[in-house]
């Protein structure tokens, strides 16, 4: 017996097609056979997905802390959803075209971990770690991995890469990344985290809170590291006006929000969907006039 | 009756395979552990590394017709060029290249839990054999055929000539080669 019988069919069953040109159906029905299959298999791996993504639910102890793990590589474009032993990662809209094209039709790895003592990556370690591996298929935005364990309470990153590549996208939870209650606190919540990270020049600051052009604007480059011309990146004495600052004012609009921190600076920050029951809400636009629009009206209403 | 290829010689395998797709079967038997450890040990996931054969095996069914046996490349050396090639553009591209398989209508490759542990007894199989070797062969065998470092390169590490890099490298395959008969 081969380690992989169902190659050795698939090649013979190939063969066997080469064979005989009669035998051999029309490149284009070929194509809609092939893809008629794989429609198939993505609605069995789909449905298998959500089956068993609620069974994990009901299987969850009733000690588990409620409320998923949330996180977003804001310069990857992909979001992360930890619950239970369902890891949920999405490409969102503002995902720059390199993770959309290393992401599908390719076969994705997916790591969980507590800490790093063996550094990102599969294999044992002393670290507890979760590791799945799945084909994305290609025009899906989202993908399920449905781990071993269930990990979701001590995680604290989570990693997706393509084991021959290398990294596509990674996230550090934060300690208050559970769902927040309502889009309001989810602002607020999103917004002063925020300003704790983009204070300290955290690179965090991007990767878990800002959309891409947000970080363009922040670094002053675009991906591939492409200098934005006639752009200054903000000045230190900027980004220690946010150290202490917290969200005093919050005004939402649809998708769209405002806050105003207590050093009387202002962000934009728009939602993203699909995340979550309030989705997540990302800086869009920071300084100057961002979101002020927004919260005069609201304060007008 | 279905013929036995099992003694056959590759080269006649490749260029029956078109007329008898068994004779291709017992090609990918012949040589599936040495594609699959060869991939594995180097991207280090059986899953990839199943995937990098598939599409390995497919391009040479594809190709099998235009296969020339000389004296000096062998269908296995044949083989390897492809896989080389194949890991090479994967790396390039990001992802698994599936060109071949998609020419001929191959399904995606869903692998069962069990294929992946076989998968993977193979790399730990394949590591233990090359563990087994003295201390010289070894790490020559690991530098120069798991790691792809040049012989000048591994020269200066081990502080010794590339002749002798070779020549352990020579040594240790060839004693890896009798032990895998041996199996």
């Amino acid at each position: 017996m081969t380690r992989i019988p169902e190659l050795e069919q698939e090649l013979v069953a190939a063969a066997t097609r080469l064979q005989s040109p009669r035998r051999v159906l029309r490149p284009a029905a070929r194509a809609a056979l092939a893809a008629a299959a794989v429609a198939v298999v993505v609605v069995l791996a789909v449905v298998g997905a959500t089956e068993t993504n609620d069974a994990d639910r009901r299987r969850q102890p009733a000690g588990t802390a409620p409320g998923a793990k949330l996180a977003i590589d804001g310069q990857a474009g992909v979001s992360f959803r930890l619950d239970g032993r369902v890891l949920t990662v999405r490409i969102l809209p503002f995902a720059p075209t390199e993770t959309r094209t290393r992401l599908t039709s390719a076969r994705i790895r997916a790591t969980c971990a507590k800490g790093f003592t063996e550094g990102p990556g599969p294999g044992p370690g002393p670290e507890p770690r979760q590791t799945r591996t799945r084909f994305w298929p290609a025009g899906s935005t989202l993908m399920r991995f449905r781990f071993p364990g269930d990990i979701s309470r001590i995680a604290t990153w989570c990693r997706l890469e393509d084991p021959v590549v290398g990294h596509v996208a990674f996230v550090k939870f934060a300690d208050t990344a559970k769902e927040p209650g309502s889009a309001e606190q989810a602002v607020e919540l999103a917004a002063n985290e925020w300003a704790r990270l983009f204070a300290a020049s955290d690179p965090a600051a991007c990767e878990r809170y800002m959309a891409q052009p947000a970080c363009e604007r922040e670094s002053c480059e675009r991906v591939g590291h492409r200098k934005i011309e006639n752009c200054r990146p903000p000045s230190s004495a900027f980004r220690k006006a946010f150290r202490d600052a917290r969200v005093v004012e919050v005004a939402i609009k649809g998708k769209f929000a405002g806050g105003r921190f207590s050093n009387g600076e202002t962000v934009r920050l728009d939602r993203v969907d699909g995340i979550g029951p309030n989705g997540v809400w990302w800086i869009v636009k920071f300084g100057g006039q961002s979101g002020r629009t927004l919260l005069e009206q609201a304060r007008g209403q | 009756m279905e013929p036995v290829w099992d003694d056959a010689p590759d080269e006649s395998l490749l260029s029956t395979a078109r007329a008898e797709p068994s004779a291709f079967g017992a090609f990918y038997r012949r040589h599936e552990d040495r594609v699959l450890g060869y991939f594995l040990a180097r991207v280090g996931d059986p899953e990839v590394a199943a995937d990098l054969t598939a599409e390995t095996f497919a391009a040479a069914l594809v190709s099998a017709h235009r296969f020339r046996p000389r004296k000096r490349k062998p269908a296995a050396a044949w083989l390897f060029g492809i896989a080389r090639n194949k890991l090479a553009m994967s790396r390039r591209q990001g992802r698994v290249d599936a060109r071949a398989r998609r020419r001929l209508g191959m399904a995606p490759l869903v692998l069962t839990d069990e294929a992946i542990d076989r998968i993977s007894a193979l790399d730990h199989a394949a590591l233990a054999l090359v563990d087994e070797l003295p201390g010289d062969q070894r790490a020559a065998v690991r530098a120069r055929v798991i790691d792809e470092r040049d012989y000048a390169d591994i020269a200066k590490d081990l502080r010794c000539s590339e002749a002798v890099v070779r020549k352990r490298v020579s040594r240790g395959l060839g004693t890896l080669r009798a032990r895998l008969e041996e199996k």
